[in-house]
């Protein structure tokens, strides 16, 4: 037994011949917000897909409350236990707001008729209208409502702010923020939205060719990444640096460098370096981002 | 709920049209093709209210997002097996209302049908529809489960023409065609057991083969 509420070990999955997610290890603790980012393609629903169990996976172990999950034909159980929001946002388009809510209900039996009325009225969701006639931001905040709604011990929210309006994504963000500490809710999510992951989450993993690429705690990864800029008096020879600089970018005079360890020691070999002049600078979760998965 | 929003107006369109054939049955009075009528609405009604499989079917007026609302009901804490269950069981319901309700006007409408048939042989008939029904049902209930409308209607279409044409021409012992005619239980008094075999047995086997499916498939 531990407390993490995901843990993945080794977890491969492909389609044919293409590799999605490719020995993939995360542990995501309860009560954390776990932002989990990649570019397009690069294997974030396919895992959440195999966390939920509608994929089989090819390889390795995938444990969700400390259950495995064996895909397709088990864990109904599991998936009470679980609020999830689907990348396409596709919810039955005869229905209305109150008939999907209706329907949704008796699913679940520790469904919250006041978060429920909450959230009809914070995201302004029509009762009677239909869902085909929603807008996407419209039909992706009812999704939260039904994800949020039913009691869930963990939310795996795929793109969740995806089409919603500044206004709606600020009044969703906090009150994500707040359901660890008042309903002890774990939250998974992907998004490509940096800036608002780097505004909630409390960790992240990037993925990028179904492989993970990093994964810490966010404030520990600004802390660990710095952004260092060597200016040369003349265009510099090739250079060998010290382990820890990731990612080494050369325009003439100047060589920029993301060190995710080591700082000390790449800022002293540039300073003996002939003619270096060294700039340090704190790094964002975008840069962070874009480093590991540009040119990849 | 889910099933009835949306099976309801292809439920209804059909009951409707199947009344209009019965009511011009009726005005050309002799009512000798009532049954033959009502045989193949019905069979077409199954075939079109098979299709419950996992991925939800598109009522009227409405497509788009459909086939994408698969992975917010699998996503429900239920199995594979009770969400087909549940589905298939609401569908053959629907099948069999609209068939008992047919009968009651059959009954009711044509005079000629009273003249031929006593009430329970005419009871034994409709049981006999109900039973070989659920073949074309459970057809389109295996095809749904890995196509879309309306391609797993027309492979349901077909494969119930098949096990007809391969019954028909197996021996009279087992063609389904019989049921409704020389073995009927209007000429009979007794329920063609052995003609509807086939349709029974085909049921069975197309129903387990569906629950394979959507037990292992992928969504």
């Amino acid at each position: 037994m531990n407390d993490f509420i995901i843990e993945t070990a080794g977890v491969r999955r492909s389609f044919g011949s293409h590799v999605a997610v490719d020995g993939l290890d995360l542990q995501v603790s309860q009560g954390s917000i776990f932002g989990f980012l990649g570019r397009n393609g690069a294997g974030k629903t396919t895992t959440i897909r195999l966390l939920l169990g509608f994929l089989k996976s090819g390889g390795g172990e995938v444990r969700v409350f400390n259950e495995v999950v064996t895909g397709p034909e088990g864990n109904a159980g599991l998936r009470r236990r679980i609020g999830y929001v689907s990348e396409n946002k596709y919810l039955y388009p005869y229905m209305t707001v109150q008939q999907i809510i209706r329907f949704t209900r008796p699913f679940f039996p520790k469904w919250r008729s006041d978060l429920e009325l909450r959230y009809m009225d914070m995201f302004h969701l029509p009762p009677n209208r239909r869902i085909s006639a929603l807008s996407k931001g419209m039909r992706t905040t009812l999704m939260l409502l039904l994800a949020m709604s039913h009691g869930a011990e963990l939310l795996i929210l795929d793109e969740p702010i995806e089409g919603l309006d500044a206004a709606v994504i600020e009044t969703l963000l906090k009150e994500l923020v707040a359901l660890p500490a008042t309903e002890g809710t774990t939250i998974f999510f992907s998004s490509h939205q940096l800036a608002e992951v780097e505004q909630i989450a409390d960790r992240v993993a990037i993925i990028d060719h179904g492989r993970k690429v990093v994964e810490g705690a966010l404030d520990d990864l600004k802390v660990q990444y710095q952004r260092l800029r060597v200016v040369f008096d003349r265009e510099p020879a090739s250079i060998s640096w010290l382990p820890g600089a990731d990612h080494v970018r050369q325009e003439g005079r100047t060589v920029s460098i993301l060190a995710s360890r080591n700082v000390e020691g790449i800022v002293e070999q540039a300073r003996s370096l002939p003619g270096a002049s060294v700039e340090r600078f704190p790094v964002g979760l975008k840069e962070i981002f874009l480093e590991h998965v540009r040119g990849n | 709920m889910k099933a009835w929003m949306e099976t309801r107006w292809r439920l209804l369109g059909l009951a409707v049209y199947l009344l209009i054939a019965l009511a011009l049955n009726y005005r050309n009075s002799a009512g000798t093709g009532v049954l033959t009528t009502a045989w193949f609405m019905l069979t077409f009604l199954a075939i079109s209210l098979g299709g419950s499989g996992v991925n939800s079917q598109a009522p009227l007026g409405f497509s788009e997002g459909v086939a994408g609302s698969t992975q917010f009901t699998i996503s429900l804490p239920v199995t594979r097996l009770r969400l087909f269950a549940v589905r298939t069981a609401a569908g053959l319901v629907e099948t069999t209302a609209v068939t008992g309700v047919t009968a009651f006007f059959v009954w009711d409408l044509f005079p000629a049908m009273r003249a031929i048939a006593t009430p329970a042989d005419f009871t034994r008939l409709v049981l006999t529809t109900i039973l070989f029904l659920t073949a074309p049902y459970c057809a389109h209930a295996f095809f749904s489960t890995w196509s879309d409308e309306p391609f797993s209607m027309a492979y349901a279409g077909f494969t119930l023409i098949l096990l007809l044409v391969l019954c028909h021409h197996l021996t009279p012992g087992v063609d389904i065609v019989r049921a409704f005619g020389q073995a009927s239980p209007l000429q009979t008094h007794r329920l063609p057991w052995s003609q509807l075999a086939p349709s029974v047995i085909s049921a069975v086997v197309l129903w387990l083969a569906a629950v394979f499916m959507v037990r292992r498939r992928e969504y």
